[in-house]
């Protein structure tokens, strides 16, 4: 039976949010009079309801949500590609940078072993979703990629 | 009212090819995540500008309301909304896919979008006139309260600890506060980032906060993302038409929360899909089922976002005020025409405006076979694509979606940085969805309350404008009673219980 | 902008239009045309006016895509940093890209913005419904002396051109009103339109397409608009008003003269067209021919005005 463990990643989070709160106070002290009513309205309620969740944690009646399971290890690469993605995509341009970062999302997320035959089916059908959606974007839609 | 000739010219072949077509279009266009209905709209309106009014009109109005059915297609396959309006079919439609019950999801979507759709289009055609009245009772005020209410509705989605779903509604409402503040002009949260000027954009955050979590997990295990369930190779449409028969109260009550929705100019099919699911929730016997693949909840949301293509257009078309984002463009388009929007539109242009009523509503009924055949289409091959592909597939979306919205690089990155957050926070225990109502929820709350301010305190009595609006009054009503309703039926169910025992 | 100034700058585009450096060819594809704000509004719709004259005037089309956000800081921060290849363009607006760089760091400077072509403006009205007791300027400006800061008035946005249109009533007219800003014109007129403000500060753009439903008690023109007969100025009726929002078309920095040029050629012919400016009077716009020759003097008295009345309405940043 899974063991009920008081929520600390909550804590966690929780304390992230009351500092933000804080912090949105302290940036509201520059506004106008109007423009400051919701951030410090909103600053305090995260602060409040962020310090309340610690609370509840430090009592004990928090329940943390299962851990999860599977690699973290490819979750995070997963992140990183993404990030790098969205930065590269200006100075690269779309299609290099869309095919470099394709490439690698492909490669973590295959679990199995690669052969020959799915490297080829995998690469091609990727190329091609990418320079479908390219000439669908671009000429049909006309938007402007990068 | 429109007389048969009108109906007729709706269903000349030009117009029902025109109607197939847009339809078609705003399907795929709306299943794409990151591209929305306004943009399907947008993209159509140059081409109408060599057709006849009521052609053009019926064009966009099909691709517009492809377009906000379309968005159920990834939100139930993917979880991520294809266009805002859909967010809410996620609580409910993922859930069911990873249950087996994809396709039924997909075809409960299709016929629900159908019916919101008619209901909201039959408004249209017999009461538009006086229900733009209505709309106008609408003052800052009570949109404050609008807002207000979206927002409790995080406490009732229910996914986890509540306290922490309003935390991550307050950090929904702090991200809409970046950039210019709309009252006052002051710049807010925004620091050396200029890029930030124009705030958080909707649908850049959308897609990130929905898409990359997903993303993220999804490379986590081989398992595959979703199980085909039992047979494919059916619709499963006895057994839908059996649920919808089942909860045609639901259906009708969401339609018309969405066409009322609809109405009122400035909020859309989000808004509308999050009341009618909230209501919906509220008087169900089956509460505790929401959020873990209850069909009500996607026959909900997807009949209330349909129903607002309908009921936008009655203030769009009456009084020249756009009811729903899409709508703008549409006046736009239809100025360009030469076509004058108001009162007089229905009485000395009545062959085009009725003509496009008819069209509209031929338009919604070939949804149907059109949203059932795409959407088995779309849930083979979700099905059947290795997760290997499915993964960089989604992701090229995900950036194409959020360059496209204003061709603005700034916003990929918004996009991919927002999504990290929110898998980390996700981690931590706190959920994609409250963080949305708070972004959209945000603005529409923050606008009402300064413009109130400003208008109470002229006219005398701030405390007055706020809370003595008969309207305002209704919606604090619903927002009490939306707060306290979970508690005070579960004390109830104790109390039987304790009674009983 | 006067009349008189307006016909005299109409010959002076004829004849600067002879000899330019014509860039060879240009456009030879689809102009993206941004507009800095969200779709229906005024931009847009003048916009979606020039399309289909641009097009059957140089054979390509122009794709109009918006870029909202701050009032159109957005957009014009953004524009320098954009293709400098002329088929990249955004429209430009006056007083906001005169007035938001002097209240606030919004991350670009007036003088960055190059603007090739003015081609109409909107002249500020002043408007109430149809069943208000205040049945002209007079009845208005009576009721605000009465109940000072009572009246409310709508508008769209914060320190634009309708806000400023206020502050410069009040302060010519001796009264105390309130200003209540809205996120674009569709949100101020719903507000007007349900009676949630007194009156409203738009322009003759609204009165057109609301119709009968407002009425329009001083128009900011020299003289009456053509199509607007019934709505007084407000010189005739002694109050010396006269502007609005003067929208135009901007190309990023870089872009070379020669296409600069050529674009503002274009652009001219496009104004000149009969039937646009039929359709542009009749949605309300008042016509305006600023090309590259004007372009200087023109910015600077723009300027001068706009730096003028903000620092007389306390909005310059200090």
């Amino acid at each position: 039976m899974p063991e009920i463990r008081p929520d600390i990643p909550g804590a966690i989070g929780s304390g992230l949010m009351v500092l933000l709160g804080a912090g949105a106070i302290w940036a509201a002290r520059d506004y106008s009079d109007l423009g400051a009513v919701f951030p410090r309205t909103v600053g305090a309620l995260l602060v409040a309801l962020g310090c309340v969740y610690i609370l509840l944690v430090l009592i004990g009646r928090t329940r943390q949500a299962s851990a999860s399971d599977g690699s973290s290890m490819r979750r995070t690469l997963v992140a990183v590609v993404m990030l790098a993605w969205g930065f590269a995509l200006g100075p690269l341009g779309f299609l290099p940078s869309g095919a470099a970062a394709m490439a690698a999302l492909l490669l973590i997320a295959h679990h199995e072993r690669w052969t020959l035959r799915t490297a080829l089916l995998y690469g091609l059908s990727t190329s091609v979703i990418l320079l479908g959606m390219y000439a669908l974007f671009k000429h049909a839609l006309q938007v402007p990629l990068p | 009212m429109g007389s048969l000739d009108f109906l007729l010219a709706a269903l000349s072949p030009l117009n029902l090819l025109l109607a197939l077509g847009s339809v078609v279009a705003g399907t795929v266009i709306g299943a794409l995540p990151g591209l929305t209905a306004t943009m399907a709209v947008a993209v159509l309106v140059p081409f109408t500008f060599t057709m006849a009014p009521a052609a053009a009109l019926i064009a966009l109005g099909a691709i517009y309301t492809g377009a906000i059915y379309g968005g159920a297609y990834a939100a139930i396959l993917l979880n991520t909304p294809g266009t805002p309006s859909s967010i809410a079919t996620t609580f409910d439609g993922y859930p069911m896919a990873r249950k087996g019950d994809g396709d039924l999801a997909l075809t409960l979507a299709c016929l629900s979008s159908v019916v919101g759709g008619l209901v909201g289009a039959g408004f249209l055609l017999v009461l538009a006139p006086p229900m733009a009245t209505v709309a106008l009772k609408f003052g800052p005020v009570e949109y404050f309260w609008l807002g207000l209410f979206g927002l409790t509705l995080i406490a009732s989605l229910g996914e986890g600890s509540t306290i922490k779903g309003l935390i991550g509604g307050g950090l929904g409402l702090l991200l809409s506060m970046v950039g210019v503040a709309e009252v006052g002009g002051d710049i807010r949260f925004v620091g050396e980032f200029k890029a930030l000027l124009g705030g958080v954009d909707v649908v850049s955050a959308l897609i990130g906060l929905y898409c990359i979590p997903v993303l993220i997990d999804l490379v986590a295990t081989p398992v595959a993302h979703l199980e085909a369930g039992k047979q494919v190779a059916s619709f499963r449409l006895a057994e839908a038409f059996g649920i919808l028969r089942r909860s045609r109260v639901n259906l009708l009550r969401s339609s018309i929360i969405g066409t009322v929705v609809g109405i009122l100019p400035g909020a859309g099919g989000s808004i509308a899909s999050l009341v009618a699911y909230s209501e919906t929730k509220r008087g169900s016997a089956r509460r505790e089922h929401f959020g873990k693949g209850e069909p009500d909840g996607v026959i909900a949301t997807e009949s209330a976002n349909n129903a607002t293509v309908g009921g936008g257009f009655i203030p769009t078309l009456v009084l020249g005020i756009p009811g729903t984002p899409p709508d703008a463009i549409i006046l736009g388009a239809l100025l360009v025409q030469g076509i004058r929007t108001g009162p007089t539109l229905f009485t000395q242009q009545a062959p085009i405006v009725y003509t496009f009523i008819w069209g509209l509503i031929l338009a919604t009924l070939i949804m149907l076979p059109v949203g059932l055949l795409i959407g088995r289409f779309a849930f083979r091959s979700i099905v059947a694509i290795p997760k290997a592909v499915l993964v960089p597939g989604v992701a090229l979306l995900t950036v194409l979606g959020s360059f496209a919205v204003h061709n603005n690089i700034h916003e990929v990155q918004q996009m991919v940085l927002l999504g990290v957050a929110a898998w980390g926070v996700g981690r931590l225990g706190f959920s994609a969805s409250p963080i949305v109502l708070g972004l959209i929820l945000g603005t529409i709350a923050e606008r009402g309350f300064v413009q109130g301010h400003l208008i109470g305190g002229a006219r005398g009595s701030i405390l007055a404008e706020f809370f003595a609006r008969p309207i305002s009054i209704a919606i604090i009503f619903f927002i009490v009673l939306g707060l306290f309703w979970p508690w005070w039926a579960a004390r109830r169910i104790r109390l039987a219980g304790e009674r009983n025992a | 902008m006067t009349f008189r100034f307006r016909t005299t700058l109409i010959a002076a585009t004829v004849a600067f239009a002879a000899p330019l450096a014509f860039a060879a060819g240009y456009p030879e594809k689809t102009v993206n045309y941004i507009i800095p704000f969200g779709p229906g509004g005024e931009s847009d719709v003048s916009a979606r006016f020039q399309e289909p004259v641009f097009k059957k005037i140089t054979g390509q089309g122009l794709a109009i895509q918006y870029k909202a956000g701050a009032g159109g800081a957005a957009g014009w921060s953004q524009l320098n940093s954009m293709s400098g290849d002329g088929y990249t363009v955004m429209g430009t607006n006056l007083p906001h890209i005169v007035l938001q760089p002097l209240e606030k760091n919004v991350g670009y400077k007036t003088d960055e913005i190059t603007t090739v072509f003015w081609f109409h403006y909107t002249p500020d009205a002043l408007l109430v419904p149809t069943d208000s007791p205040i049945k002209n300027l007079k009845d208005y400006i009576e009721a605000a002396k009465k109940a000072p800061g009572a009246t409310t008035l709508s508008g769209s946005g914060t320190n634009s051109a309708n806000h400023l249109a206020q502050r410069q009533f009040d302060k010519m007219a001796g009264i105390k009103t309130t200003y209540v800003p809205f996120g674009g014109t569709g949100a101020s007129n719903t507000a007007l339109l349900g009676k949630q403000v007194s009156g409203s500060w738009g322009y003759t753009t609204v009165q057109m397409s609301l119709g009968n439903q407002v009425r329009c008690l001083a128009v900011a023109m020299e003289k009456r608009h053509p199509k607007l007969p019934d709505c007084p100025t407000f010189k005739e009726q002694g109050f010396n008003l006269v502007g609005g929002a003067y929208r135009g078309v901007a190309v990023p920095k870089s872009t070379p003269a020669d296409i600069q040029n050529k674009l503002a050629a274009d652009l001219a012919k496009v104004n000149a067209d009969p039937e646009f400016i039929r359709k542009m009077e009749e949605g309300g716009f008042a016509m305006l021919n600023i090309g590259p020759a004007q372009m200087g003097a023109f910015m600077t008295d723009v300027k001068a005005r706009y730096e003028a009345l903000a620092k007389e309405m306390g909005i310059v940043k200090k």
